[in-house]
């Protein structure tokens, strides 16, 4: 895609939040520099699962971006990246508060050196606050954020965790919005500005009905917005998800063929919740004595939601997943070929494309010579000096 | 110009969260939201719980929009809407599949009319395979995508369902980010385009470590990002979880609870760390359980450890961080007053957001649909 192939991002982020919204800036054809620290890189690099010594997570969200690999605490490179300032749009960075500031790079010296800079903030809790300081893993933010709360709702009060980094991939969502918000702006007004998001307002964001809702009700209730809404065992044992909406209510009742649905207990959307437990026995009497592929497509065929719970392995032999192409095969240098996920989107004015993820300080020439027409002898003069670095494996063999 | 999206117009289509969200957060940022409803009011004005005849759910997706009333299955009322389609620069919609289709609003057809018209539809499952005409829920996809085959791992064998809308607002900020790109690029050539978002991949890309775990190093449940023990542990008021997913933060834990039981060399071994996980936070809890939650936070923040409050939308509207950022925002509702709303969590130094509070249905007609009678009284 090239709606964005005007564009520089200087790209300070690592692990997941930053780093998602930069491969998207990328995706879209913005020319993403990603600098990465001497000898170990992005500390996603080491991030697991692993295969041998290369990170086959770290690709993921690292596809189509140039590797800058430096010594961040050397004035030179300091000074380097003040000079590679006038051609930079946008600065992308999820340090602790403070930190982009302690390297020279706060919005008052950036935006005198780049009046259309677009400086991007993004941290767990924000740049102010009284948890300001606090650092913030996706799991925390489930906690802290009510998502783990959410799911309380529905399993008698107990908190589980969640895979995937729901929180981490919302934030980075969030984090590309304002990002490419301001860049609008500013092709309209022609300056740049300072922006900042945190995960703590973006996940409590999902919330704002059960907010209004508890102050009106003077505490937080739960009101799930259908009922039956959940998982059922089929008779292999297998679980599988029935969502019915009220206004298919008698659908359903009408597929299960069972008398005991029409009890009053179970006439309105609240009774059904407030009787759950006796309801969910009854539809689990009926779900165990069929065949999970034949539920979800019969409640399917009346608008009734349902869905498979798919493990992994199911996933990867899935037959959606191959007819649609999902996956991406992509070189990962010293491993090979490894499945990635396709963009979710498609524009219909360019094509998705999908370079693979560089190795530390891989473009540093190439960077250094495109703005600022450095000779290669001077870039390998820097590296062998230790302001540049380039490594060839993705991880630096561990510190000694 | 006051606000990032200021003077940019959206037709929003949308009946489900996703495209509600969506175009809630455009109209945060500044833009003008006209939300097409049918003359009896879109659905979601009746989610329930419903106060005094208003959704509570309603308003919060729906705050800073217009509303006209259209019936779409009419052919007059499509042509109306033909007629003000060259006023905006953005349909968004998440309509099943073919809807618009069916009635002349394909994007084929209106691009004819429209050029440079940005159309963005947010589907379940995509377009053109096996899937595109199912049912799309937020549990089909939590289901389907291996989401609640993650939450079986901690849960003992029972997926649960997440709350919050998860899917739906993936699929907001997945629609919003190529439209914006889109208008970026529409300032260059002039020509809009079209954009198809499938909700499904976004939770399989979230879920994509696990499966190449699986893949890979044949790892069913891979743990909670390489390190233990990670878990949940009870306090004297609640539940927190303890994060050592990196080694320092093990090593600070052991350090700040000074307990010989943690100290046993044995546990220097990560693999034997994950093994005895469930003794690790045990003997943790023992710790932290006559404290309170925030009382554990603060004294493990003070030390550099990480750790997260589970906590309740009870305990979220109370939170001192959130007030003194001001991210608790009042909107007055007609009938119910002030209520609190979650504010944009876009903090941009030149765009500063508006709150107004949800459209009643039809409410400006007279402004879009000039051949309209504007009906006086609607209610939400």
């Amino acid at each position: 895609m090239t709606s964005l192939n005007d564009l520089v991002v200087l790209d300070f982020t690592r692990f997941e939040a930053g780093p998602r919204c930069t491969y998207l800036l990328a995706s879209l054809g913005a020319y993403v520099i990603k600098v990465e620290k001497a000898y170990t890189g992005d500390d996603e690099r080491m991030y697991p699962p692993m295969q041998g010594a290369e990170s086959i997570a770290y690709p993921q969200h690292n596809i189509n971006k140039h590797s800058l690999g430096m010594n961040l605490r050397d004035p030179k490179a300091q000074q380097l990246l003040k000079q590679l300032l006038p051609h930079v749009d946008i600065i992308t960075e999820n340090f602790r508060p403070g930190t982009i500031e302690k390297m020279g790079l706060d919005w008052e010296t950036v935006h005198s050196i780049n009046p259309r800079i677009i400086l991007a903030h993004n941290s767990g809790f924000g740049q102010s606050g009284p948890y300001m300081k606090r650092a913030a893993f996706d799991s925390v933010m489930q906690c802290e954020a009510g998502v783990a709360g959410s799911i309380m709702d529905h399993s008698g009060g107990n908190p589980y965790y969640i895979g995937g980094n729901p929180c981490d991939c919302i934030s980075s969502l969030a984090y590309t919005t304002a990002i490419l918000s301001a860049l609008f702006q500013r092709d309209r007004t022609g300056e740049g500005q300072c922006l900042e998001v945190d995960m703590m307002s973006i996940c409590t964001n999902m919330f704002s009905p059960e907010l209004s809702l508890a102050s009106l009700e003077g505490q937080y209730i739960p009101h799930p917005s259908m009922y039956p809404n959940g998982f059922y065992k089929d008779k292999d044992g297998k679980y599988l998800s029935i969502s019915c909406p009220d206004r298919l209510w008698g659908e359903l009742k009408s597929i299960l063929a069972l008398s005991a649905l029409e009890d009053e207990r179970f006439a309105t959307r609240d009774d059904r919740w407030a009787n759950k437990e006796a309801l969910d026995e009854l539809i689990s009497s009926w779900t165990t004595v069929h065949q999970c592929e034949e539920i979800c497509a019969a409640l399917e065929s009346h608008g009734i939601g349902s869905g498979l719970v798919k493990g992994y392995d199911e996933l990867i032999n899935d037959e959606y997943i191959k007819e649609t192409s999902y996956f991406q095969n992509i070189e990962v240098p010293y491993v090979g070929v490894i499945p990635y996920p396709s963009l979710p989107f498609t524009m219909s004015g360019s094509e998705a494309f999908y370079h693979r993820a560089p190795k530390i300080g891989e473009d540093n020439a190439e960077i250094l010579a495109r703005f600022l027409n450095m000779p290669e002898s001077e870039v390998e003069a820097l590296e062998r000096e230790g302001v540049l670095y380039h490594g060839e494996h993705s991880c630096y063999p561990p510190k000694k | 110009m006051s606000q990032a999206l200021s003077g940019v117009s959206v037709l929003d289509l949308t009946e489900t969260v996703s495209g509600a969200y969506c175009t809630m957060l455009m109209a945060d940022l500044g833009a003008d939201v006209v939300k097409v409803e049918p003359p009896e009011g879109d659905p979601m004005r009746g989610a329930e719980p419903v106060f005094k005849g208003i959704s509570p759910k309603f308003t919060a997706y729906n705050r800073g929009k217009k509303s006209i009333t259209l019936d779409l299955q009419s052919g007059a009322d499509v042509e109306r809407l033909k007629g003000i389609l060259p006023r905006f620069d953005i349909i968004i919609e998440d309509r099943p599949h073919g809807s618009l289709d069916h009635i002349g609003l394909a994007y084929d057809t209106v691009k004819v009319i429209h050029p440079s018209l940005i159309y963005a539809e947010i589907t379940g499952f995509g377009t053109g395979n096996r899937y595109q005409n199912r049912p799309v829920y937020e549990s089909t996809l939590q289901a389907e995508s291996g989401m609640s085959f993650s939450v079986l791992d901690d849960s003992k064998g029972t997926p649960y369902l997440i709350g919050g809308e998860l899917a739906g607002a993936a699929g907001a900020y997945f629609t919003l980010i190529p439209v914006l790109a889109a208008l970026h690029e529409r300032l260059a050539h002039g020509a809009g385009q079209k954009i198809e978002v499938n909700i499904y991949y976004i939770l399989l890309s979230m879920m994509h470590f696990n499966i190449l775990d699986y893949q890979y190093n044949h790892i069913l449940y891979p743990g909670h990002g390489g390190g233990s023990p990670c878990g949940f542990v009870h306090t004297k008021d609640g539940v927190v979880r303890i994060t050592c997913s990196v080694k320092a933060m093990w090593d600070r834990t052991k350090e700040l609870l000074n307990d010989p039981a943690l100290n046993d060399p044995r546990f220097d071994d990560p693999v034997q760390r994950e093994k005895e996980e469930p003794l690790l936070l045990k003997q943790i809890e023992a710790h932290l359980c006559s404290m309170t939650s925030r009382e554990v936070e603060e004294m493990f923040t003070k030390a550099g450890i990480t750790v997260g409050v589970v906590r309740t939308i009870d305990d979220i509207r109370s939170d001192p961080h959130l007030e003194a950022r001001g991210q608790i925002v009042p909107i007055e509702v007609p009938d119910l007053g002030a209520l609190p709303y979650f504010a944009s969590p876009f903090r941009l130094s030149k765009s500063t957001p508006e709150y107004r509070r949800a459209p009643l249905p039809g409410e400006h007609n007279s402004e879009y649909l000039s051949d309209f009678q504007n009906e006086g009284g609607a209610s939400l």
